[in-house]
């Protein structure tokens, strides 16, 4: 596509038509006003001649008169001047300069644009001047003012044009803009909605897998586990997996809709997640130091939600330890809220993550693994819960530690 | 003024009465002759030249006279007779009127003058004519020298005898002319007025055809008022009419309706003291203008030798000019 030629020569034409124009105007207003004085000067030269002599009498002085015709002549002005002597005797005009022209042309006063002006002897007229103004000077100005004029209309249309031209472009970039931004929102959504689904997957197959080792352990080693644990423990994964069928959806998954909150003991809301992911561990060590003795005030929240921000943590820790190490979690309670802190021996959180940890889709694992989810839904259920999670400093090198603060249950 | 020097001579006079008488009667003589001298002697030191301001050509101009003046006292031996006379300079003297020339004249006023010839006729301080003045297309007199013009009366293109089929009938035309205007130059001019008018007034048995005459100030000038439309018959100078004529190539109708017997052409006066007749100094100042007119030729005009015989004709027609201007009193 060919580029638009640039603006400034247009802006340039503009100014310098204005310019000239006005400048035209000035010259022709200077022109009619000299014109209006020669004439003025012309008339009163042949009223001050007498040479038409006082109306009363139908004589002349020609020599006179054509004296002062030929100095009248010699401006350039004057194109033509006829004089004529207006007759008392005959009551009609005589053209006395040139004499003879009456005779020869009888339309020469329609033969040109005559200026008329009178000539008085007192307060009667005498005679007149009939004078073809060269007025071609005038003309040519009007012309080129009517030139400058079409170029000054025709660049301010151009300017006009192009200007409507570009708004009309920068209403349809916008507009694609617009619907770019819709379908890239579409397309996060889809994004998102697909991640969601592999993270409920991913959620959903852990019940439904530690009810199957259970069952292959149960099988093997029919005497190892009390019966009564055996099916409470199924019983447990079962309502936790039908809690996670009701929760499908990426609303219901991070906000407590549809759930009761209930007081939970955050020792026992440990002790379930790590039971949660414990065929997931691999070798590593998952310890709950948080009071069980009835110690540690209660949180009021939906127990799934805390038991998912827990199995997540716990999760991501294995995984970043690769099956080895020790998760260790303890609590304290501290005015009006229970400060949960969470670590693992894992290589720890890099500086440049920091900042974007609970952001959606923010990962350390890039296309290998991981949907970047696990974190932002626990730091959205914390939120919903009215606490907070952050990434907090470990003492020692390596590792990675979250405070979680919930506010207590009121006693 | 010049004064003419007298010398009488002085010696012993005898005591005889009837010399003594004669002495006496000599004396008496002497001073009545040297007071008529004075008289007629133009007074001061300057030779004064008159002249009527013309537009139309028909006379010297006031530089062409300047020049000619300058030419005098440039010629040594000229210069020389004019001092003898007691002249020390030259003056010209412009009429502002045919008036004003005619009483300047009257009063011996000028040496030498342009004049129109009826007022050669009319002047009575003794003028004589010495030169005439020739301007091109004036016919010569066919006995003798002198230069003759012809006047004519014309009619306009406004009147009805523009068309040239048209025929003249003085009762027409003297009917025509009791309600029309008759453009005419000053009345001093015998070609131009007073012989064509008298030659109208013959024609159509009026004394004074022309009582709505407008007047212009010279023959041109008629004619440019008559092709204006101002009036419809022109009265002027035949060279003038035909001038016209020629200029305007048939494109305007001018028909010439009479024309008048010649007319001596106007003259050069001088003061009688100047008279070739008796003066030196008047012969080679009348020499001296014919020779400087006839090599510059200010607008076309020449000067030839003239005498009072050749204007007889202009008394004639003052004359009957007069008996029919009485006539229509």
């Amino acid at each position: 596509m060919r580029a638009a030629p640039a603006r400034w020569p247009f802006v340039m034409a503009v100014i310098l038509s204005a310019v000239a124009i006005a400048t035209l105007l000035w010259l022709r207003n200077r022109i009619v006003r000299e014109e209006e004085a020669f004439l003025s000067y012309a008339q009163r030269l042949y009223e001050l001649s007498g040479s038409l002599l006082r109306p009363e009498n139908d004589s002349v002085r020609f020599a006179e008169i054509e004296s002062v015709a030929r100095s009248i002549e010699e401006r350039e002005l004057v194109r033509r001047l006829v004089v004529v002597k207006i007759s008392r005797h005959t009551g009609r005009e005589h053209t006395v300069y040139p004499y003879w022209l009456g005779a020869k042309e009888s339309g020469w006063a329609e033969s040109a644009p005559w200026r008329v002006l009178d000539i008085a002897s007192g307060s009667a007229v005498t005679g007149r001047l009939y004078i073809d103004v060269d007025s071609s000077n005038r003309r040519a100005i009007d012309l080129t003012a009517g030139a400058f004029s079409l170029l000054l209309v025709a660049c301010l249309g151009i300017l006009v044009t192009r200007q409507r031209g570009k708004d009309a472009e920068l209403g349809r970039v916008r507009s694609e803009l617009e619907d770019r931004k819709a379908e890239v929102i579409r397309l996060e959504r889809l994004a998102l909605a697909g991640q969601l689904s592999a993270n409920i997957l991913h959620d959903l197959k852990k019940p439904v897998l530690n009810i199957r080792h259970e069952a292959q352990d149960a099988a093997s080693h029919p005497d190892a586990v009390p019966r009564g644990d055996l099916l409470r423990l199924v019983g447990e994964q079962t309502e936790l997996f039908l809690s996670m069928l009701r929760d499908l959806g990426i609303e219901q998954f991070v906000r407590a809709e549809g759930e009761e909150a209930e007081f939970c003991d955050l020792a026992e809301i440990v002790d379930r997640a790590f039971a949660l992911v414990k065929y997931e561990s691999g070798n590593a060590v998952m310890e709950n130091r948080i009071a069980a003795d009835g110690s540690m005030p209660l949180v009021l929240a939906p127990p799934h939600r805390l038991v998912l921000v827990f199995s997540n943590l716990a999760i991501n820790a294995c995984q970043a330890m690769n099956g080895e190490g020790r998760i260790t979690v303890s609590a304290s309670a501290l005015e009006g809220k229970i400060a949960i802190d969470f670590s693992d021996d894992g290589p720890g959180v890099p500086e440049d993550f920091r900042d974007r940890a609970f952001q959606p889709f923010a990962t350390t694992r890039g296309e290998s693994g991981g949907t970047g989810l696990g974190l932002y839904i626990c730091a959205s259920i914390v939120s919903e819960l009215g606490g907070s999670i952050r990434l907090a400093r470990t003492e020692k090198p390596g590792g990675a530690a979250f405070r979680i603060e919930l506010p207590a249950a009121p006693p | 003024m010049s004064c003419e020097r007298t010398r009488t001579s002085t010696g012993t006079v005898s005591a005889h009465p009837r010399l003594r008488g004669v002495l006496l009667l000599a004396c008496a003589s002497i001073l009545a002759i040297a007071q008529f001298a004075a008289a007629q002697t133009p007074r001061g030191s300057i030779l004064r030249i008159g002249y009527m301001a013309t537009e139309d050509g028909s006379g010297p101009g006031e530089s062409d006279l300047e020049l000619f003046a300058e030419s005098l006292w440039g010629d040594e031996a000229m210069a020389r007779l004019l001092r003898a006379e007691g002249f020390r300079e030259t003056g010209l003297i412009r009429a502002e009127s045919e008036r004003d020339l005619l009483l300047r004249l009257n009063a011996g006023e000028l040496d030498v003058a342009f004049v129109p010839a009826r007022m050669w006729a009319e002047q009575e301080a003794g003028y004589e004519a010495v030169l005439q003045v020739r301007r091109a297309g004036d016919s010569t007199r066919t006995r003798g020298q002198g230069v003759m013009r012809r006047g004519v009366v014309f009619a306009g293109p406004g009147s009805p005898w523009s068309d040239p089929d048209a025929a003249i009938r003085a009762e027409d035309v003297g009917g025509y002319l009791r309600t029309h205007r008759v453009a005419a130059v000053g009345s001093q001019s015998m070609a131009g007025y007073v012989a064509p008018m008298l030659k109208l007034s013959e024609e159509v048995r009026m004394p004074r055809p022309a009582e709505n005459a407008l007047w212009f100030r010279s023959d041109a000038e008629v004619v440019q008022a008559v092709v204006a439309g101002l009036a419809d018959v022109g009265v002027c100078g035949e060279d003038a009419f035909e001038a016209a004529r020629a200029e305007l190539e048939g494109s305007v109708s001018l028909r010439l309706m009479y024309r008048s017997v010649p007319v001596p052409a106007d003259p050069v006066v001088v003061h009688p003291r100047l008279s070739p007749r008796r003066s030196e100094t008047g012969r080679e100042v009348r020499r001296a203008l014919r020779d400087w007119f006839q090599v510059n030729r200010p607008a076309g005009l020449t000067l030839e030798n003239a005498q009072d015989p050749d204007f007889a004709e202009v008394r004639a027609l003052l004359g009957r000019w007069r008996a029919l201007a009485s006539e229509a009193n």
